[in-house]
């Protein structure tokens, strides 16, 4: 249903606070937003608004599809919309300490790949200023000389890298299923 | 030689479609409930991937989180007709509001014969461990996964490990399930069963019956667990008999559903150990169901921030006796209880007694079946004559959802499921107890010990 998975190389956006939640992510209000430009505009709508330092208002930051986030991302209320704005935006790969388990969920079923590093590492990527590489077949992100290899569950990493979600799943099993039933 | 299974094992591998290393099993889903409070974007999601529902004989709407359940029915909510058009579009059969069969979804499904032993039932809703009660695999489901079932009779799952409660002893006078319930979420906390499928066994629960039965598994959910069994034994059988379920060969059923039990020495990773005779009457005082005492104990001295903080929300004194407490309103209903077996026992408590005059009292019936039976047997009455009012069929005040909720700072004695901050209402204060102690409480209008009103 999205596109398979490919090879990101981009430099990052730093967002590197803790407890972000998804109310930052989408505001309220516009969690029933329809369609990419929509959701790509509630994407931090609130804080892009009144805070004109803020990351995502520097040009220099179009384009870049990975997210360097910091502890508890994607925490609060569990709107499915905060990874669909995510994704909106331009985003393919979020790289943090942490994430909510119930955004984290989210961002997989979207297409999103949430990565979770440890201290040591993430600092390392947050001094890195040039582009990191992430090959999710690898398990891999490389950045300058350094390279440092994440986990993923198995079965969501196969899902990204087809591209299908679980539903697609599920559909390509129809005849097993109707089988067992007929048993 | 075989390997020992647990009834969870059982369940699982005779639904067991195909699983690939490292992936999840795709599970077969024998019965989905549906009901108003959660189907929406899931037929819209149907209908963004031009799907269609693959068996519409496998599901069942259901309409009971947003029905009014005081007043006049004349104008139904719109989440509610939305649910019974979609499934009329989708040929699914749907028990609507005005339909004989009505009821709290998790209670009509074994009082239709729709939930039986051996099957896989999904629904969007955290109590759908209920049907363990009769052996069924109840399994919670989220969005997404309404539409795995409408669209291909499965879902995927992860295998949970298996945990055991035996409970041993007979329950004291005046001490219901849900008193036992309180008593072990107390003991083992609110993430006891996380992970796990859970399995009541033990002396105490086979001398419940099938209510009885369900209230331990719907407040399994209040300890996590991501299911809950019961084995079907004589008490089950007995009580499918009744049921409208078309089977000629009934008793052949019975002779299959016999061998849904835990082999002897099947392991299960967490096992423990609850003696009946211990328990008495209990009620919370906190924000969790694992924030409770006896009702002859005091409010608690906090030792933690999150204890504090509940008695901040609660409003309560440390060290204040449970019976010293004020109550404003007293709710009898949900899922967790509301059979007639539970009214009949508040009634036999508030039978020729007044409700205190400040207190406001809400009767809900789990079901139109268990109302008419309960009406019939003048069991409505003695509410009504008590000073409370007898509602329709529904969720009501455990979740609100209908709107009718309590006032903040409200105290509500309630036999639901959950304390949680703004449960019931914003600001309401919520202290679970069973029906027996929410009668008791609504006469005196503080919580009350119900032996001191039994025969």
């Amino acid at each position: 249903m999205t596109a398979p998975f490919q090879t990101i190389t981009s430099r990052a956006i730093r967002l590197v606070e803790s407890d972000v939640d998804t109310d930052q992510i989408i505001p309220a209000q516009f969690v029933n937003a329809i369609g990419e430009e929509a959701l790509a505009r509630a994407f931090f709508a609130g804080r892009r608004s009144y805070d004109l330092n803020f990351v995502l208002n520097d040009p220099g930051m179009f384009g870049r599809e990975i997210l360097l986030v910091g502890k508890n991302f994607g925490c609060g209320s569990s709107r499915e919309a905060a990874a669909w704005a995510t994704r909106a935006w331009g985003i393919r790969c979020l790289i943090g300490l942490s994430f909510n388990p119930t955004f984290h969920a989210n961002c997989l079923q979207n297409g999103l790949l949430p990565i979770a590093v440890g201290q040591a590492t993430h600092a390392e990527l947050e001094k890195y200023a040039g582009e990191y590489v992430v090959n999710l077949r690898t398990r891999s992100i490389t950045f300058g000389s350094a390279c440092f290899q994440f986990d993923i569950d198995e079965f969501a990493a196969d899902l990204l890298l087809r591209g299908i979600d679980e539903l697609d799943y599920l559909l390509e099993r129809s005849n097993l299923i109707e089988a067992f039933e007929r048993r | 030689m075989l390997t020992a299974r647990t009834l969870y094992d059982k369940l699982w591998d005779s639904h067991l479609v195909t699983q690939a290393p490292g992936h999840p099993a795709v599970l077969y889903v024998d019965l989905q409930l549906l009901h108003d409070g959660t189907f929406r974007r899931a037929f819209e999601i149907l209908a963004e991937r031009g799907l269609r529902v693959a068996n519409p004989a496998r599901h069942v709407g259901v309409t009971d989180h947003c029905l009014p359940t005081r007043g006049p029915l004349d104008q139904l909510p719109p989440i509610v007709s939305g649910l019974v058009a979609e499934c009329q579009r989708h040929s699914i059969r749907v028990i609507g509001p005005q339909d004989d069969s009505q009821g709290i979804v998790h209670i009509i499904g074994p009082q239709e014969g729709l939930t039986q032993p051996g099957m896989v039932i999904v629904c969007a809703d955290s109590h759908t461990t209920t049907h363990g009660a009769l052996g069924a695999l109840g399994l919670v489901v989220g969005t997404t996964q309404i539409v795995h079932a409408l669209a291909t009779n499965s879902i995927l799952q992860r295998r949970a490990q298996n945990m055991r409660i035996n409970v041993t002893g007979r329950m004291n006078h005046g001490t219901t399930a849900k008193d036992l319930m309180l008593a072990i979420i107390r003991s083992l906390g609110t993430a006891a069963a996380s992970g796990f499928a859970l399995e009541y066994t033990g002396q105490a629960v086979s001398a419940m019956s099938i209510a009885e039965r369900m209230t331990l598994c719907n407040m399994a959910a209040e300890l996590s667990a991501r299911t809950a069994l019961v084995a079907p034994d004589e008490t089950t059988f007995a009580y499918l008999r009744g049921r409208p379920i078309r089977a000629v060969d009934f008793e052949e059923k019975c002779d299959r559903w016999r061998s849904l039990v835990s082999d002897p020495d099947a392991r299960y990773e967490r096992d423990v150990s609850f003696d009946a005779s211990k328990v008495d009457p209990m009620v919370t005082w906190g924000t969790t169901p694992a924030m409770g005492v006896r009702v002859g104990e005091t409010v608690p001295i906090p030792t933690n921030k999150t204890e504090s903080e509940a008695l901040n929300y609660m409003g309560l004194t440390p060290g204040t006796p449970v019976s010293a407490l004020k109550i404003d309103q007293v709710f009898i209903g949900s899922c967790t209880n509301s059979q007639l077996d539970d009214l009949r026992g508040a009634a036999t408590i508030l039978r020729g007694r007044k409700i205190a005059p400040d207190v406001e009292m809400l009767v809900v019936p789990g079901s139109q079946a268990i109302r008419k039976q309960a009406e019939a047997e003048g069991i409505s009455e003695v509410f009504i004559e008590a000073g409370a009012l007898w509602g329709r069929p529904g969720c009501s005040l455990c979740v609100g959802m209908n709107g009718e909720l309590a006032p903040s700072g409200a105290y509500v004695a309630s036999t639901s499921n959950r304390n949680f901050p703004g449960r019931q209402g914003p600001g309401a204060r919520t202290l679970l107890m069973s029906p027996l102690t929410a009668a008791a409480t609504a006469i005196r209008g503080r919580v009350t010990d119900p032996r001191s009103y039994l025969p």
